[in-house]
């Protein structure tokens, strides 16, 4: 793979939450890098990290939470560094996001059209009138039928497939470098899933943008992804092209993962052992975060500092005991 | 940049004990431990008051009447040379039992009749909301002057007065909290294992839905008193010569012009007292149960 | 055991008509989208809703016609797995109480025999018997979900309807509460209905599948068959859609048109008609009934069979 400048590039972030008197590490110095054009999916399990890491990255987080450590590069510079007034430029226009809760991402009080012209008016500076004609433009190339009268609309006349598109109209209205989609489509029928899926590849490839997909479904990665960062209670786990990651985990949650999926094209084979007693999610362990869970663990995986291990070119295992 | 990460942690250890967390909580909220205390010495006061006065509360003493404050007599005496600590002490059990006796009743009725009105709805629904309406439309001490006058000046009726105006706002309260319960799954899973609808209502959703109640009752007990010193200050419910805070300010008030201040002014402070006490506490918990469930 | 069950329309229109039988030991699954209708059909046969018409046989005897006090006594042998694991406990019961009070209802152990039956259905869920003292917000998703799961089975129910048992867990807890099921219907004897939109998890537990739209079954049959050789073009859609969890292997997408009519204004004819791609005049006009196409696959639709 080439050496090229990534387009955003994570370095050992590590952020807390405070849990009555102390603060938990919610993510643990959680690195990795996405390049441009690129779409990289980012996977984990509930507890994982994945949604605190994104809104770090947007500066999202609540304000009771604390960035520890680490840097967040974007196009050369480091976002924690940046002052609010400064991210506020940066967002929208260079970096998009949208979120799970698609009803509660729109204001209910508002015609989705003009929602979505407002967006044009802040970031593109256009007129009220320019900026609503290319609102109603923009909703049906996100394959909106009528796109006319549904833009006078409000969001609870719609469907949430539909409220969805809106969204995606909205993040993409700046053709910013990077868009970020954390599980859009929860809740969202299989075949509307299917949808929103192809329109966001559309989307993505019509304006060359970067596409951090963050999801728990290993379907929607295996097609929609060219790399894979695995995460396991705030820590990454196994970071690879999707292809390696599939055909060869590395690590052994990684593994244990992809034993586990279910399949609609052929029957699975159901593990024996039956693995409840060891469900939870510790994060206050002081190595790596599996290690009371897996079943190649070493002595030197209790130990601080994370280990990373290049199993194949380009294919990152942060593990002691894989390959 | 080094990290700090906290050391390992037995799960069980994770699980903040109860009274731990109540301390936790208690301590955390001025307002709670002023009122707290504020109840304390009321309660103390209650229980051990009247043996420890030296004095009965209906001891009159003629010649002794109305003398200001002294070490025999710290709160004077009254009218008749009864000693107003005494009164004021036996007054204090009276009126508690009052108020507890009220809210157990508003309590225990309104959320009785709350939960049947919640569950089924429809008529049963209506016709309840339209009752509570027409209470809800009358200030409570009004409608208790109201059921006073017509049942008689005994303790009971007092009770019931009182209660029947504040039974509207246990109603609402258990009903609004049913109305939601009522569509989780619990109680449909209730339902499935065979439970009878009674059951449902009353063993499943309703402990589940007391916590507004229980915070309101603890306001309801600071204005039962208030309620209750004001309906017997007026002339409605206990009459003298038996010792409660409003007949004691009752008494009082007439010897206010002539500088007899002790008389009514004791046992007013008294009164207020307990029903800030009660005040704090219920608004406490009004804010602590609001956050605790967000 | 056979299970007939004839349905009509509820004024929401969420269940039009639907029949199926369910014989004794059979894992039988129940799919579609949101708003299909499929939920409704489970709580309607356990008579959590009641159906505005049609009959529910259950061992010859219609449940519909039961009294109150009937049918409490039936549900020992019908029991439900909810699908939200945080809210289909009591929060303010133990494990003990929850699962205890199903076996109090119907009188059926106390005493020793209670605390016995409580440990031995604990070990059947895969879960130590101390947490039977837990309360639920003790517990981890997983853990709460196999505790509704013990409550289903500890009256030994005959029947046991899963309402998306699997659908807020994650993925390395549901192929061991797939699994566990698996393992309980073999120890008890238990015939399932498993209600899901999720397909793979079908796959794995079902031995026959009923695909549900607008509240009616569009197809059904055997489940290999239906997933291997779809014949309606909803379900075609429905499977195409599902993205595979293997690099390389794609899929060729049937996207369907637009989104489902509302509920409360079905169109004539097949409901299916204003999105699907072989759509005739006679698909708007009449309603297409379930025929057997080949040994046990039904389809729902006119087009198919030519």
């Amino acid at each position: 793979m080439a050496q090229r400048e990534a387009l955003l590039r994570i370095e050992d972030l590590s952020v807390t939450f405070p849990n009555r008197d102390e603060r938990v590490t919610i993510i643990d110095r959680v690195s990795f890098e996405l390049g441009e054009k690129e779409i990289v999916g980012l996977v984990g399990e509930s507890g994982s990290g994945k949604t605190v890491t994104s809104l770090t990255v947007m500066g999202f987080l609540p304000p009771s939470a604390r960035v520890e450590g680490g840097q967040i590069w974007f196009k050369g510079r480091d976002l924690l560094r940046l002052r609010e007034e400064e991210m506020r430029r940066v967002r929208g226009r260079e970096i998009a996001m949208i979120f799970q809760s698609i009803r509660s991402a729109l204001n209910p009080l508002m015609r989705v059209g003009d929602q979505v012209a407002r967006v044009y008016q802040l970031q593109r500076g256009l007129s009220r009138r320019e900026a609503y004609q290319e609102a109603v433009r923009i909703l049906n190339r996100m394959g909106i039928p009528d796109a006319e009268r549904r833009a006078r609309a409000y969001p609870h006349q719609l469907s949430r497939g539909m409220c969805q598109r809106v969204l995606v109209a909205m993040m993409v209205a700046c053709r910013p470098a990077l868009l970020i989609a954390d599980e859009p489509t929860t809740g969202l029928d299989v075949t509307i899933q299917a949808q929103i899926f192809e329109l966001i590849k559309d989307v993505q490839q019509a304006t060359g943008a970067s596409l951090l997909l963050i999801t728990h479904d290993l379907g929607v990665v295996a097609e929609t992804c060219q790399r894979v960062v695995v995460m396991y209670a705030g820590q990454v786990m196994e970071s690879a092209p999707v292809e390696s990651l599939f055909a060869r985990p590395s690590h052994p949650y990684t593994q244990n993962l992809l034993r586990s999926i279910l399949r609609v094209d052929k029957v699975v084979e159901i593990p024996e052992a039956d693995a409840s007693l060891s469900e939870g999610v510790t994060y206050g362990l002081r190595g790596c975060r599996f290690a009371l869970r897996c079943p190649g663990v070493l002595p030197p995986c209790w130990e601080e500092g994370l280990p990373k291990e290049e199993v194949e070119p380009g294919h990152w295992a942060f593990c002691h005991s894989c390959g | 940049m080094s990290v700090e990460v906290a050391a390992v942690r037995p799960r069980a250890a994770a699980e903040e004990g109860y009274l731990r967390r109540l301390w936790r909580v208690v301590g955390e909220h001025r307002m709670l431990l002023v009122g707290l205390l504020i109840l304390a010495i009321v309660l103390f006061m209650t229980v051990m008051g009247p043996l420890l006065v030296s004095h009965g509360p209906l001891e009159t003493n003629p010649e002794l009447k109305l003398q200001p404050p002294s070490a025999d007599h710290p709160m004077g005496t009254d009218n008749f040379g009864r000693d107003i600590v005494s009164r004021v002490v036996h007054g204090a059990r009276l009126d508690l039992l009052i108020a507890l006796s009220v809210v157990l009743i508003a309590l225990g009725v309104g959320s009785l009749v709350g939960t049947l009105s919640g569950y089924y709805g429809g008529v049963v629904d209506d016709v309840v909301m339209r009752i509570t309406d027409v209470l809800f439309a009358f200030p409570s001490f009004i409608l208790a002057m109201a059921i006073t006058a017509m049942l008689g000046n005994t303790v009971p009726n007092v009770i019931i007065a009182i209660a029947i105006a504040y039974i509207p706002y246990f109603i609402r309260l258990t009903r609004g909290e049913i109305l939601s319960a009522r569509e989780m799954q619990y109680a449909e899973a209730a339902r499935c294992v065979g439970n009878p609808e009674w059951r449902i209502m009353y063993v499943h959703l309703l402990p589940n839905c007391l916590t507004p109640s229980l915070v309101q009752a603890t306001l309801c007990l600071g204005w039962a008193i208030l309620d209750a010193s004001g309906l017997a200050f007026l002339g409605l419910g206990i009459r003298p010569p038996t010792p409660e805070w409003g007949v004691l300010v009752s008494e009082g008030a007439q010897n206010i012009i002539s500088g007899q201040w002790w008389t009514s002014v004791f046992p007013g402070a008294v009164i207020v007292f307990t029903a800030l006490g009660f005040n704090l506490v219920g608004d406490s918990l009004r804010d602590i149960t609001a956050r605790e469930e967000r | 055991m056979v299970k007939s069950f004839r349905e009509g329309p509820l004024t929401l229109w969420a269940v039009n008509g639907v029949t199926f039988e369910i014989h004794p030991g059979e894992t039988v699954g129940l799919v579609g989208e949101s708003g299909c209708g499929k939920t409704t059909t489970a709580r309607c046969i356990l008579r959590l809703t009641e159906p505005t018409a049609g009959q529910v046989y259950f061992n010859g005897s219609d449940l519909t016609k039961l009294s109150p006090r009937e049918m409490r006594a039936q549900r020992r042998n019908l029991q439900m797995v909810f699908q939200d694991p945080d809210t289909s406990l009591n929060p303010r019961f133990t494990v003990r109480r929850t699962l205890a009070e199903p076996l109090r209802l119907h009188n059926l152990v106390s005493g020793q025999e209670l605390e016995e039956r409580l440990r031995e259905t604990m070990v059947r869920v895969n879960m130590d018997p101390g947490f039977l003292d837990r309360y639920p917000h003790q517990l981890s998703e997983g853990q709460k979900q196999r505790v509704g799961i013990a409550r289903a089975i500890i009256t030994e129910p005959q029947f046991v309807a899963l309402d998306e048992p699997t659908s807020s867990l994650d993925m390395s807890i549901r192929i061991h509460i797939i699994g566990l099921l698996l393992r309980l219907q073999e120890e008890l004897g238990m015939t399932y209905l498993f209600i899901s939109h999720d397909l793979s998890a079908v796959r794995a537990l079902c031995s026959r599948v009923m695909v549900m739209y607008l509240g009616r079954i569009v197809e059904a049959g055997p489940v290999e068959e239906i997933f291997e050789r779809p014949l309606h073009h909803y379900t075609r859609a429905l499977l195409s859609a599902i993205p595979i969890p293997e690099p390389g292997k794609r899929r060729r997408r049937i996207l369907l048109w637009g989104e489902p009519p509302s509920l409360f204004d079905l169109p004539e004819g097949c409901a299916f008609h204003e999105r699907c791609p072989d759509v005739e005049p006679l698909c708007r006009r009449e309603l297409p009934p379930l025929r057997d196409i080949d040994g046990g696959h039904l389809v729902a639709c006119q087009e198919v069979g030519r």
